[in-house]
């Protein structure tokens, strides 16, 4: 990097570097020590950089972590604690042998001997331990939250019997979000409850949880139904939903149409369905045709009405909406009803 | 949540991990407390991007949530949670890097990382240098930034930022020295006030440009523009 001056014996600019690491051999030491004794060039190339050094250390920077941040993660942290405790957690319906091989993370070996955070140590650092971090990265880091809209695949490090969540926080319809899309405003974040609920906040509720942040950090992409049916009985939650739906489209097939919610039969989900709901609650939807099925249902302490349509777009998945039904006592003209949550789910 | 608290606020962090493990609800919460401050500081600086920094972060923490029964106590549990995170941002970083057409952040990007934001107090060259630095910390590979950023900027010893990075020390400071040598010459031009050739790759684009010449004590005379040590 000296190269301007026009003399090779000038040391390189990341000699210089080096020799305030102490990385140079002790004989080329001597040697730059000496050339830097007398050459004000380079002298003042090794003072620049202490000062960039010097500069990095104080440069203004974050001092906490801001408070939208430090929520959304208490709130993924809290879905994960959940997760943890559903004690007889469903395998991934799609992939039903899958998941069993998957283990939690792969063990994260921690570097060897540390003093105390975050005071001075010394020491060298462990070589065997070198691949972990890696493995970890790889694995348990890329599985807590979507990242890509594509279908899920078997054998993702997802240990068994961790459902994946409900589609991501902040989708209100199902279908491909880029990553980049998950940019949410910070408006949405800041609107703690609104976004809870989107997210992990059905979760919460079925625990009477308030520790919900404004973001379910470890929704995914795609949604298991986690067989465990807490929570009260006939109150939705977003663990349940998967639930729910399921034996919402069986009731509705058995009465109705048998063939509804089995695989078997993917090309009947156009057809409409038997079920039917208040307009405005099919308004706030936004689709008109009948629904697969529907009930009314409280969700949030919100009397509201779970409705199944079909996915156009695949006919082996249904996507159910949560639409709160105070539409329906509203004041003439009704406006139309608000859809708290939508999921969708395979048909069966 | 809050039922535990005094006596998490005692426990040290591995004896927290360990009752996480056991399953107490709220020691890792007690855990993330502590340490997140710092886990967002390295991560923020080390991607540059507030999105990713919450992502990395979050993937981070919850990686170690559930892994924590795999902690065997031969680290603190904090070097722990910072390799964790730094490895969270590293792919991070690769992905985004693989993704981006320029490494150059906009200007506000690289405001919004420098907040607080610096007052008035802050001569506006000043600013212009940290903002300079921060774009260039952008451009180096992202093992000689994360270096950087944890032994430079965040102060961490090279021994704990080793521990981190799973790495030998000799490593963080080849590439503290590597990272430092390649911002030379981009903060340097910003520096050279007089636009006499300077030694290395200085730009002197900018002679008596709007740079004003340099606070530092020594100005060492006509061969160094900006030797000043600020």
């Amino acid at each position: 990097m000296t190269s301007t001056t026009g003399t090779d014996e000038h040391p390189e600019v990341s000699e210089l570097s080096d020799l305030t690491e102490g990385l140079l051999p002790p004989a080329r030491t001597t040697e730059v020590r000496a050339h830097l004794a007398s050459c004000a060039l380079c002298e003042d190339v090794f003072a620049s950089l202490e000062e960039i050094r010097d500069l990095l250390g104080t440069l203004p920077g974050p001092v906490s972590m801001p408070a939208e941040v430090a929520g959304r993660i208490d709130a993924a942290l809290a879905a994960e604690a959940l997760l943890n405790a559903t004690p007889d957690p469903s395998v991934s319906r799609e992939t039903p042998n899958g998941p069993t091989t998957a283990s939690t993370a792969g063990p994260i070996p921690e570097p060897r001997e540390s003093a105390d955070p975050p005071g001075p140590v010394s020491r060298e650092t462990a070589a065997d331990a070198v691949t972990v971090s890696r493995e970890t990265a790889e694995g348990a880091i890329d599985v807590s939250r979507e990242t890509e809209a594509t279908p899920p695949s078997p054998g993702v490090a997802r240990p068994a019997g961790r459902p994946r969540g409900a589609t991501g926080p902040g989708r209100r319809t199902p279908g491909g979000r880029s990553p980049r899309s998950r940019r949410w405003p910070r408006a949405l974040l800041g609107a703690a409850a609104a976004a809870a609920l989107i997210g992990v906040g059905g979760i919460l509720v079925q625990n009477s949880s308030s520790e919900a942040g404004p973001d379910g950090g470890t929704a995914d992409r795609h949604t298991t139904a986690t067989e465990k049916g807490t929570g009260t009985p006939g109150e939705l939650s977003s663990a349940t939903l998967a639930t729910q739906v399921h034996k919402l489209l069986a009731t509705e097939g058995a009465q109705k149409s048998p063939e509804i919610g089995t695989r078997s039969e993917p090309e009947t989900p156009m057809r409409g369905g038997n079920a039917t709901v208040p307009s405005c609650v099919s308004k706030g939807i936004g689709r008109p045709e009948a629904p697969l099925a529907a009930r009314q249902d409280t969700y949030q302490d919100k009397n509201v009405y779970l409705v199944v349509l079909s996915m156009p777009a695949d006919p082996k998945r249904v996507t159910a909406y949560v639409v709160d039904a105070s539409c329906i006592s509203a004041t003439p003209p009704a406006p139309p009803g608000n859809v708290l949550l939508s999921r969708s789910y395979p048909r069966d | 949540m809050r039922a535990e608290d005094d006596e998490a606020a005692t426990s040290s962090d591995a004896e927290l991990l360990a009752l996480h493990v056991k399953g107490d609800p709220d020691a890792f919460g007690e855990i993330v407390r502590r340490h997140r401050d710092r886990l967002w500081a390295v991560a923020i600086r080390t991607l540059g991007d507030r999105e990713e920094a919450a992502d990395a972060v979050q993937d981070a923490l919850v990686s170690a949530y559930r892994a924590a029964h795999t902690f065997r106590g031969q680290s603190a549990v904090t070097t722990w949670l910072h390799r964790i995170t730094v490895n969270a941002c590293l792919d991070r970083a690769r992905k985004a890097a693989s993704r981006r057409t320029s490494p150059v952040a906009e200007t506000d990007q690289l405001d919004q990382l420098l907040e607080p934001q610096e007052s008035a107090a802050v001569p506006a060259e000043r600013q212009d240098l940290h903002r300079e630095l921060l774009g260039a910390l952008r451009t180096l590979p992202e093992e000689q930034r994360a270096a950087l950023v944890l032994v430079d900027m965040q102060g961490y010893p090279v021994a704990e930022a080793a521990a981190v990075l799973d790495v030998p020390t000799g490593t963080v400071k080849s590439r503290c020295a590597r990272g430092r040598a390649r911002l030379l010459p981009l903060v340097r031009h910003l520096r050279a006030e007089d636009g006499s050739g300077t030694a290395g790759a200085t730009r002197n684009q900018e002679p008596g440009g709007s740079v004003p010449p340099t606070p530092g004590p020594n100005d060492t005379g006509a061969v160094k523009g900006g030797g000043g040590r600020a």
